[in-house]
């Protein structure tokens, strides 16, 4: 019996263990979904920090972790699954084309787009050697947390991994700076003292763990990371950094009331989706106007919403590119649910939504556009985006500053970075992944590179600045700019590509030594027997991004009351602008492509069309006058005819009396 | 639904002008009867112009019918490109050809007592007297081209002013297309009907 019992009992201990951990896991994300009731909910929360210890405002406290505060009542891994969260995933979905990051470093005419999603144009990090801490490094001034603000080497991975793939220096400055978690609040705190710059502040200190905390407004944090030693351990060299939090936040129990909402303000979005219009930049800004729908009083969330997956809706109406054929993301795209909220679901209805309301349109008010005068044909051959989006088309291409390639919105110490590169040239009317043209943000790539089999890919600037530092000036304090680039000559550019040609590459047996490339302005580089030539190659191709916003009022739209020469006339920028070429080589001249080459379009053809429209009104006089010519001569005759019947049978009368 | 009927109706009008060669009486009538009745002898520069007037009208409506028909009936697609602006330089040479037609010619297409009766008999269904040309057939018609030409024309010229949204684009779309089709129908009976007379007469 004793041996029976000896026997079970490991056992009965072991599933009731998996059963608290069951009841645990479903217990998770209670605080996710809908009751029904829509009056929302108030957070009066206890706060945790990184150990899952409550924050008391009388003990020595530590940063907020919002995996174990938050975490406590929704699922975080569920979330760290949405669109801003994951792309630093091995299994990361693409979806449609957006705006990357830009790694640039002006000192060597070099400005890469980086994504890990994939998209044709951008290079992964890794291919600039760039992991998550460094890549944390460079783009954290807007970053949402999670995703490579987590992805420090687990122990297990700093064992095993070869010393060359993990920088010890990198793992002693992790422990230090800690995990950079999701910031729920920079979306979800509308309190007006949350604030994404002083996050931004914290995060250029590598004070990671500290960010969220800062920026929520809750606490204030002395003591910088990135100054510590590689060795710094708190437990033994005391707090350096110090986190004080306000302590009239805190209520007797130490909760703390956090104005959370779970439809974001449109003032968290703007901090990392701001595009700035140099048109009228700096004192004038005040000119600029809002989009339409959000000086109608909408909000970015009305829109774009999501469910607790975070991922949110992008405006598309078709599903988007699925490459892993994951059954979560099509769950979470489901094109019923999404086209509704898109442009065209919203004003004009979506014929294919289960919702009787959906298949009708005008949701929030949307109004439903008679667009009077425009044949429906191009409805097929334009986004909703061409006509009503972004700046009005001019002759050449304008300029706009992102907010997180140029760093927008940082105040303080930080709010001297006013970087102009790279120029982020709009609107380019393109052909888009659904065959549509509509408006695009572009940047011309430029870096330095090699080719193996005619494949082209950036190197790292670190590595470009070591090889040739002296050629690209590296150490000159203030070199002379032109057009924002610090010019770049065809002798310089021979010049490094040899160096580059020099360094000693490691290759595997076999692997043909790769040859060095400069892109830039959608050209090539390389040397010839010594001498530079460039030509056409896809890595020089401009890397670029459809837009919809800002929205203009439809009386400011292309084509707005049947105005067609907005779009058919022989200047009409919309098919014969200029397209700027941004180069750091001779950027002092205009460099320019046609628009048409981005729309795929006969410039004769539409030139030959645009033609036509000066004879249009004379088809239109000309028509109507002979349709009406001939309608009063078929009048004349009905009335003829008419008036034949009318005798005929007035005889047939007066001839049977 | 529309190629469909296209090629439906083309395809009964075509057997059926077939089929009327064939089974139908060519008996001819006195030479110079009908040729005297459709064109009169005159040479001015009037008669020039109508003379001219008429193929250029058939010249147009066929390159019309082609431009308009072929892709949609043969590739399902709307006219794009060079084609759509084909179409639509010539829709004008049409249109006011039709208008000069109407003018110099609607007076010989006026039905006469024999034409009367003739359709007085159709309408009541019995044989009508079978005795002279059959000018009924090739009158009513032009009449009907005539009168289509209105909607087929303005249609699409109302189409090119800010009036009508894209449920009216569309419907004014499907007017042209249905117009043009009826247009095009009544155009080939009328042609097969004269160049008929014109050999009986001759």
């Amino acid at each position: 019996m004793i041996q029976v019992i000896r026997t079970l009992l490991p056992l009965v201990l072991v599933f009731g263990a998996c059963a608290l951990a069951q009841a645990a896991e479903k217990g998770k994300g209670f605080g996710d979904g809908h009751d029904g009731n829509r009056a929302s909910v108030t957070h009066l929360i206890d706060l945790f920090d990184d150990k899952g210890d409550q924050i008391k405002s009388s003990i020595r406290p530590r940063p907020i972790s919002m995996r174990n505060t938050c975490g406590k009542c929704h699922d975080y891994d569920t979330m760290a699954a949405g669109w801003h969260f994951h792309s630093g995933s091995t299994n990361v979905l693409s979806g449609r084309v957006g705006e990357p990051w830009v790694l640039t470093d002006n000192r060597i005419r070099t400005q890469i787009p980086i994504s890990n999603r994939g998209w044709k144009g951008t290079y992964k990090p890794g291919d600039v050697d760039m992991n998550a801490w460094k890549f944390l490094k460079k783009f954290s001034s807007h970053f949402p947390g999670g995703n490579y603000g987590e992805m420090a080497p687990s122990e297990d991975e700093e064992d095993g991994a070869d010393e060359e793939e993990v920088d010890t220096s990198e793992l002693f400055r992790w422990e230090i700076s800690g995990k950079y978690e999701i910031n729920c609040l920079a979306c979800h705190h509308a309190d007006r003292k949350q604030n994404q710059s002083d996050a931004a502040f914290q995060a250029a200190k590598e004070n990671y763990r500290w960010a969220a905390t800062v920026a929520s407004g809750l606490a204030s944090v002395k003591g910088t990371a990135s100054e510590l030693e590689d060795f710094y351990d708190p437990e033994f060299d005391g707090h350096k950094i110090i986190t004080s939090y306000d302590k009239s936040r805190f209520d007797s129990n130490d909760k703390v009331f956090l104005d959370i909402v779970g439809k974001p303000t449109s003032n968290r979005c703007y901090f990392c989706h701001s595009t700035q219009n140099l048109q009228t930049p700096g004192e004038d800004e005040w000119v600029h106007n809002e989009d339409i729908h959000l000086a109608s009083g909408m909000s970015c969330a009305d829109c774009h919403r999501n469910g607790v997956d975070h991922m949110i809706s992008r405006g598309d109406i078709e599903p988007s590119k699925n490459p892993h054929g994951s059954a979560d993301y099509l769950k979470a795209y489901d094109p019923k649910k999404v086209t509704s909220y898109s442009c065209q679901g919203c004003h004009m209805g979506d014929p294919n939504a289960d919702d009787p309301a959906a298949r009708m349109g005008g949701h929030l008010g949307a109004p439903i556009p008679e667009h009077k005068g425009m044949p429906p044909v191009h409805f097929e051959k334009l986004s909703c985006t061409a006509c009503h989006s972004g700046r009005l088309p001019t002759g050449n291409t304008a300029r706009v500053r992102t907010a997180r390639i140029h760093k927008l919105g940082l105040h303080g110490k930080l709010a001297s970075m006013q970087p102009q590169l790279p120029h982020v040239v709009t609107p380019v009317f393109a052909r888009m992944a659904n065959g549509k043209i509509g408006p695009h943000n572009m940047i011309w790539p430029s870096f330095w590179g090699t080719q193996t089999n005619g494949v082209v890919k950036p190197l790292a600037p670190n590595l470009v600045r070591e090889i040739a530092p002296d050629e690209l000036g590296i150490e000159i304090e203030a070199p002379e700019r032109v057009n924002d680039w610090i010019e770049l000559s065809e002798k310089q550019i021979g010049n490094v590509l040899k160096l580059i040609g020099d360094y000693e590459w490691e290759l595997e047996e076999g692997e043909p030594k790769p040859l060095p490339v400069y892109v830039a302005g959608g050209l090539l580089y390389r040397l010839s027997n010594g001498v530079v030539v460039s030509e056409n190659h896809d890595a020089g191709e401009p890397y670029k991004w459809p837009i919809a916003h800002d929205v203009r009022p439809a009386a400011q739209s292309l084509g707005s009351n049947g105005r067609c020469a907005d779009c058919h006339d022989k200047d009409s920028p919309f098919i014969f602008g200029q397209v700027e070429v941004d180069t750091p080589i001779k950027p002092a001249e205009k460099q320019s492509v046609a628009m048409t080459e981005f729309g795929e379009l006969d410039r004769g053809y539409y030139q030959m069309f645009a033609f036509t429209f000066l004879f249009r009104p004379w088809l239109k006089v000309v028509v109507i006058l002979s349709c009406i010519l001939l309608g009063m001569v078929l009048l004349l005759y009905a009335l003829k005819g008419l008036d034949t019947v009318i005798k005929a049978a007035g005889k047939k009368v007066s001839s049977k009396q | 639904m529309f190629p469909t009927i296209s090629w439906v109706s083309l395809g009964l009008v075509l057997a059926g002008i077939v089929v009327h060669c064939l089974v139908s009486p060519s008996r001819r009538s006195a030479k110079g009867e009908a040729a005297k009745s459709i064109s009169e002898g005159d040479r001015s520069l009037l008669a020039k112009l109508k003379c001219l007037a008429c193929p250029l009208a058939l010249g147009s409506l066929i390159v019309l019918f082609l431009t308009g028909f072929v892709g949609r009936l043969f590739f399902g697609e709307l006219m794009t490109g060079y084609t759509l602006m084909l179409h639509v330089g010539l829709a004008p040479v049409f249109v006011v050809c039709l208008g000069f037609i109407v003018i110099t010619w609607g007076h010989q297409c006026l039905l006469n007592d024999t034409d009367r009766q003739r359709l007085g008999s159709l309408l009541r269904l019995n044989k009508p007297d079978s005795g002279g040309p059959p000018d009924l057939g090739w009158k009513l018609t032009f009449w009907l081209a005539m009168f289509l030409a209105v909607p087929a024309s303005l249609s699409m010229v109302l189409g090119m002013f800010p009036i009508f949204g894209t449920h009216g684009q569309e419907t004014l779309l499907c007017l042209h297309q249905y117009s043009s089709l009826a247009l095009t129908l009544a155009a080939m009976i009328h042609v097969y009907l004269v160049i008929r007379r014109k050999a009986l007469c001759s």
